[in-house]
C-alpha cells in the first residue's frame, strides 16, 4: 500500500479490478483502515452511494508495518 | 454502485426491497457506475452473528426479488447476476448486467464456480481470521513496481458465481 501525503489516504493495487477499477482506496481509522473507495487507473474516484455505518474491519493490531 | 455497511438483518432487508434499475426508454440498463451493483460491507459484531446458511438464504431472496422485478417491468432480455468476494475491501459484492454469456468486467483471471459456497468460504474464513488476529495485511510506505502489480493482478485467480435471469412465457 502507498500512503499519499496530502490525503493521507492509503491506496493498494486492486488485485480483482471490476469494472476500471485499479486502485483500492483506504481511510485510516480510531480502530484500522477503512475501505473508502474504488479508483480508476488514473486515481479518480470511480463514484458510488454508502449506506448505513461506516464500518472498520482492518484493526491497526492486526497490520504488519513494514519499514 | 451502492455500497452498504449491513449492521443487522434488517439491512438485508433494505437492499432486497430495492428493484433492478432500469432504463424504460430504452428498455436496457443505464450504462453508467454500474446501478445494480452492490458491496457489503458487515460490522464485526454482526459478522460474528452471521452464518452461511443466512447468506445463502439471503441471495436466494435476492435472485426471487429481481426476477420479480424484471417480470413487472416486463424485461424481455436476459441479464446475468454475479458475485464475488473482494478480499481486500473484505465486502461481498454482486452485480446485474444486460445480457447472457457476456464477458464479466474484471481485470483479472476469474474462475466460475457453480454454487456461492466457495466464495461463502472464502470470505467467513478471511474475515475471521483478520477478526482473530491471524491474517496480517502488509503495509509499507512506498509505492510498488508497476510492472510487478500488473503481472500479480492478471493471475490473481477470483472466484465468481454466475447465474442467468431470464423470463419465460410463464412470467408475462
Amino acid at each position: 500500500m502507498y500512503r499519499d501525503p496530502q490525503t493521507k489516504l492509503w491506496w493498494s493495487r486492486d488485485t480483482g479490478g471490476h469494472g476500471g477499477s485499479s486502485y483500492k482506496v483506504f481511510r485510516e481509522g480510531a480502530r484500522g483502515f477503512d475501505w473508502v473507495f474504488d479508483a480508476d487507473t488514473v486515481g479518480n474516484k470511480i463514484i458510488g452511494k454508502h449506506k448505513g455505518p461506516i464500518g472498520a474491519f482492518i484493526p491497526y493490531k492486526e497490520v504488519i508495518f513494514l519499514p | 454502485m451502492t455500497h452498504i455497511t449491513i449492521a443487522s438483518y434488517k439491512d438485508f432487508e433494505k437492499i432486497l426491497k430495492k428493484q433492478l434499475i432500469i432504463d424504460e426508454k430504452s428498455s436496457s440498463f443505464p450504462d453508467f457506475e454500474y446501478p445494480n451493483m452492490w458491496l457489503l460491507s458487515f460490522t464485526p459484531k454482526f459478522f460474528k452473528k452471521l452464518n452461511e446458511n443466512e447468506l445463502q438464504n439471503f441471495f436466494s431472496k435476492l435472485l426471487e426479488s429481481r426476477h420479480h422485478s424484471l417480470i413487472e417491468k416486463k424485461f424481455r432480455t436476459p441479464v446475468t447476476f454475479y458475485a464475488w468476494f473482494d478480499q481486500q475491501a473484505l465486502q461481498l459484492r454482486f452485480n446485474f448486467l444486460q445480457g447472457k454469456d457476456i464477458r464479466l468486467p474484471f481485470g483479472c483471471t476469474i474462475k466460475i464456480v457453480d454454487s456461492m459456497k466457495p466464495i461463502f468460504d472464502d470470505f467467513f474464513s478471511t474475515v475471521n481470521d483478520v477478526l482473530d488476529g491471524t491474517l496480517y495485511f502488509e503495509v509499507y510506505d512506498a509505492s510498488g513496481d508497476d510492472d510487478d502489480d500488473a503481472y500479480e493482478v492478471k493471475n490473481y485467480v477470483l472466484n465468481v458465481y454466475t447465474q442467468v435471469l431470464l423470463l419465460n412465457e410463464n412470467d408475462q
